[in-house]
């Protein structure tokens, strides 16, 4: 009987080793922060049939200006400004969009030159939101297509590039409405992220946020499509400004000394803030020189920049024959905040 | 005696055991797949008659509120409004609170669903590397808002207080709340597609 029951536990013994397999160091080593990756696979949305206000925003005499939301839509490219929408993949499954808690020394972020570095402070839990990854070297898909000055280092295919219109309807007054109509044409936002983490010092929550907005083509109208004077292409044309080939790198706070800090006053008013990043310590004490000097080298080097550019930006046909008038290329690259501070205040 | 009838009953009984169920190895038991999911369909109202904390008072005017009274209505509006749900997160260990106040409205829904899906193949060609089961949330076709409304603002107090109402009548005159917008949705909003959701290292 004794035999028997040795020989029983050898064999469950046996089987339990086949299921579970012991991970070396190298693979435990890769194993780091629990997250999730998500893709949208078919998405199409269409706000058209719905009424959206947007209100509590004042006028100088206190009344409120109901800013109405219209023809608010999102599908796959092509789509003619929302006439003809289908729907369409956005992420994908080697780049998803992915919500993770990691430390702050796994994070890195792609600078300008092509090279990752970190920007979070060491040793802190970050939570992070961030869209398709942007990739260097093979696999780099054009983020403008046509366009090689906006870079190669979407992970976004054309496919799942996406159309996204809205307009804004201010009804400013009695019997005035002034119009925006948006549209965006072959939208990419990869490598946008948000991450979130606690400072001690400071006792607040703290972060840093990078938006990418690559799109072949922004065009803002101020009419809406059908009314009195905005009914044919060429009247539509002369009410618009277009935005060809454009993209922005937004880049809002470094973590390691100049974290974007959202807040709310004691007094309840809104605060966004980009400290200076040498002047004082996150608990207020002075720095000496040797300190800020390392402080300023490491920022100016990897901190991330702020870059516009547009192409070509034509107000209406863009030619002085009818009125039209075109701006060429402009741009603003390679700014770098070294303070800001935005503070709501009632009015 | 005794022992050997017992193990031979034992016997017996293990035998038709072992042939009614059998193991499944590994590699079967990695092929299997939950099958299955969820679809729903509904309709749920937050806050739609007003919430616990406030009951409706008879005008918009917050002078004339009592303690337990407060109206979501906009300011200046003619007719007072019940007010939704609020939820108020603080940033900062000594710092003011973010707001998302007067939540509420009816939505309604057609075929939400929730199910399991394996991906082997298609997706311009990545289905077939990435080959492994994802969480699939179907997106209805269309979700219905009827008086949908929320605002986002920031305030000095996570609760809300009445301004207008000295601190014996059950308000605060000290307290600040500063809607940064609100916004409302009625009619039908169309979303379709699916959210993939998988784990990420």
């Amino acid at each position: 009987m004794r035999r028997l029951s040795v020989v029983g536990a050898m064999l469950l013994s046996a089987a339990a080793q086949a299921e579970l397999q012991a991970l070396d160091d190298q693979e435990l080593s890769a194993v780091q922060g629990a997250g999730f990756g998500f893709v949208l696979d078919g998405i199409l949305m269409d706000a058209s049939g719905a009424v959206i206000t947007i209100n509590d925003i004042n006028n100088a005499s206190g009344q409120n200006v109901p800013i109405a939301v219209k023809e608010f839509y999102l599908g796959a490219t092509g789509s003619n400004k929302g006439a003809n929408l289908n729907p369409v993949n956005i992420g994908r499954l080697d780049h998803p969009f992915e919500i993770t808690l990691a430390k702050g020394e796994s994070l890195r972020t792609l600078r300008d030159d092509g090279q990752w570095v970190q920007t979070t402070p060491s040793n802190i839990s970050v939570l992070e939101f961030k869209f398709p990854e942007r990739l260097t070297g093979a696999g780099g898909q054009a983020c403008i297509s046509g366009y090689a000055a906006a870079g190669s280092n979407c992970s976004s295919r054309a496919s799942e590039r996406v159309d996204l219109g809205i307009r804004f309807d201010f009804q400013v007054a009695a019997g005035r409405t002034d119009i925006i109509n948006l549209d965006f044409s072959e939208l990419v936002m990869d490598g946008s992220y948000l991450r979130l983490w606690g400072d001690d010092p400071r006792g607040q929550l703290v972060g840093e946020a990078r938006v990418n907005i690559f799109a072949k083509s922004l065009q803002l109208m101020s009419c809406a499509a059908g009314t009195a004077n905005c009914t044919t292409a060429q009247e539509q044309t002369a009410r618009t400004l277009t935005l060809s080939n454009a993209y922005a790198n937004i880049s809002l706070g470094y973590g390691k000394s100049q974290p974007l800090l959202f807040d709310v006053s004691s007094n309840g008013q809104f605060v966004l803030e980009l400290p200076n990043p040498v002047t004082r310590a996150a608990n207020g004490s002075a720095r000496p020189l040797a300190e800020r000097n390392a402080i300023a080298s490491d920022f100016y080097a990897n901190a991330p920049r702020t870059n516009i550019v547009i192409d070509n930006l034509k107000a209406g046909t863009g030619s002085f024959s009818t009125g039209g008038y075109n701006f060429g290329y402009n741009s603003i690259q390679g700014l770098s905040i070294n303070y800001l501070k935005v503070t709501s205040r009632d009015l | 005696m005794i022992s050997k009838t017992w193990l031979a009953l034992g016997a017996l009984f293990a035998l038709p055991a072992y042939a009614e169920l059998q193991a499944l190895d590994d590699d079967t038991l990695s092929g299997m797949n939950g099958q299955g999911g969820v679809y729903l369909s509904g309709e749920f109202s937050i806050n739609k008659d007003g919430g616990v904390l406030w009951s409706k008072p008879a005008s918009n005017n917050p002078s004339t509120w009592t303690a337990t009274q407060r109206s979501c209505a906009n300011a200046g509006a003619s007719t007072p409004e019940n007010c939704g749900m609020r939820v108020a997160i603080r940033s900062e260990a000594e710092g003011g609170w973010y707001v998302l106040d007067n939540l509420k409205g009816v939505f309604s829904f057609e075929g939400l669903t929730l199910r399991t899906r394996t991906i082997n193949s298609g997706f311009g060609g990545d289905g077939a590397a990435f080959n492994q089961d994802v969480l699939e949330f179907g997106l209805p076709n269309e979700v219905k808002f009827k008086d949908g409304s929320f605002a986002f603002g920031v305030a000095n107090q996570g609760g809300w207080q009445n301004k207008s109402l000295s601190v014996a009548n059950g308000g605060n005159p000290s307290y600040q709340q500063t809607n940064i917008f609100s916004a409302k949705i009625d009619g039908t909003i169309r979303m379709q597609g699916n959210v993939l959701v998988f784990p990420q290292n």
